[in-house]
């Protein structure tokens, strides 16, 4: 899951001047610069000002039959199935932008204490859950070296 | 008769076959693992609740899904008759979360961050008839 990836100079330009397109096309690049994401207490680097609210996505995907069929046939011979691997990547990225268009619309500009579950709820279908508060925080200013340092 | 022998062969086959590839892809993906993990041991994990710093960070994840072959499958259903421990998925489990431990350590190294708050693993199994266990590792990249 890319939150903030490496921009090239061409998604630079794209996110720039034309961010629809990009919000349309990958959330999370857009995403990554306006709501900070930890699973800690408080986001590293802030201090929280304001707690709004408990925000949650979720999300309900089932595979489709072919991905189904070669994951049966890679059971024979064991080892990752990335197919599947990707599926859950994506499902996940879609609760968590669900969450994050909550939390923004709460006004929050942080996430804290992110928790993620999985369950089965039917054959072949799994939920991803997403849960976090929404809060809004300041960053720490770093200190500024004293201009009148007390002589001695 | 003819249908019983038939059946037969393809266990047979898929056993064989199982076994094989099995033993092949485990051997070489221990290795890939204890190779990266050398690599990667500069990156501090910590999964206490509370610690936090002042350094900027963000939230890090990672996946995978791996399923069992036909050998373990069938290895697993006679321990399962036997009980105690089923040494075969012990095996699945265990790659799983190494390995997601490694993607989450190379998703923090591309971000040139060193350090992993508040790491959290969770485990669920997925499939028609289980043997493919999914684990989702996730904490807090710490950038110095």
């Amino acid at each position: 899951m890319h939150i903030c990836p490496h921009k090239t100079a061409k998604e630079m330009f794209l996110i720039a001047f034309c961010p629809q397109f990009f919000y349309l096309h990958d959330q999370s690049i857009v995403i990554g610069h306006h709501m900070l994401l930890s699973n800690l207490e408080s986001v590293p680097g802030h201090t929280i000002r304001q707690q709004i609210d408990v925000v949650y996505g979720s999300t309900v995907r089932s595979k489709h039959v072919g991905r189904d069929l070669l994951a049966g046939l890679k059971n024979i011979v064991g080892g990752e199935l990335t197919a599947y691997t990707e599926l859950l990547e994506e499902s996940r990225q879609e609760a968590m932008n669900r969450m994050i268009d909550k939390a923004r619309s709460m006004g929050a500009n942080a996430i804290v204490g992110i928790r993620f579950s999985t369950s089965n709820i039917a054959q072949g279908a799994s939920e991803l859950f997403v849960y976090g508060t929404a809060v809004i925080v300041d960053p720490i200013m770093p200190k500024l070296p004293d201009p009148f340092p007390a002589q001695d | 008769m003819d249908g019983l022998l038939l059946q037969l062969l393809i266990f047979a086959v898929l056993f064989a076959v199982g076994f094989g590839f099995g033993r092949y892809n485990e051997r070489k993906h221990f290795q890939y693992l204890a190779e990266q993990e050398q690599r990667l041991a500069y990156i501090q994990l910590d999964s206490s609740r509370f610690k936090s710093t002042d350094l900027p960070g963000q939230l890090v994840s990672s996946n995978v899904v791996i399923s069992h072959d036909y050998f373990k499958y069938a290895i697993a259903n006679v321990q399962n008759l036997l009980g105690g421990r089923l040494t075969s998925y012990e095996s699945v489990v265990e790659r799983a979360r190494r390995e997601a431990i490694v993607r989450l350590k190379l998703e923090v190294e591309k971000m040139g961050a060193t350090q992993i708050l508040g790491l959290r693993l969770s485990t669920t199994e997925l499939g028609m008839q289980g043997g493919m266990v999914e684990v989702f590792a996730y904490g807090t990249a710490i950038k110095k």
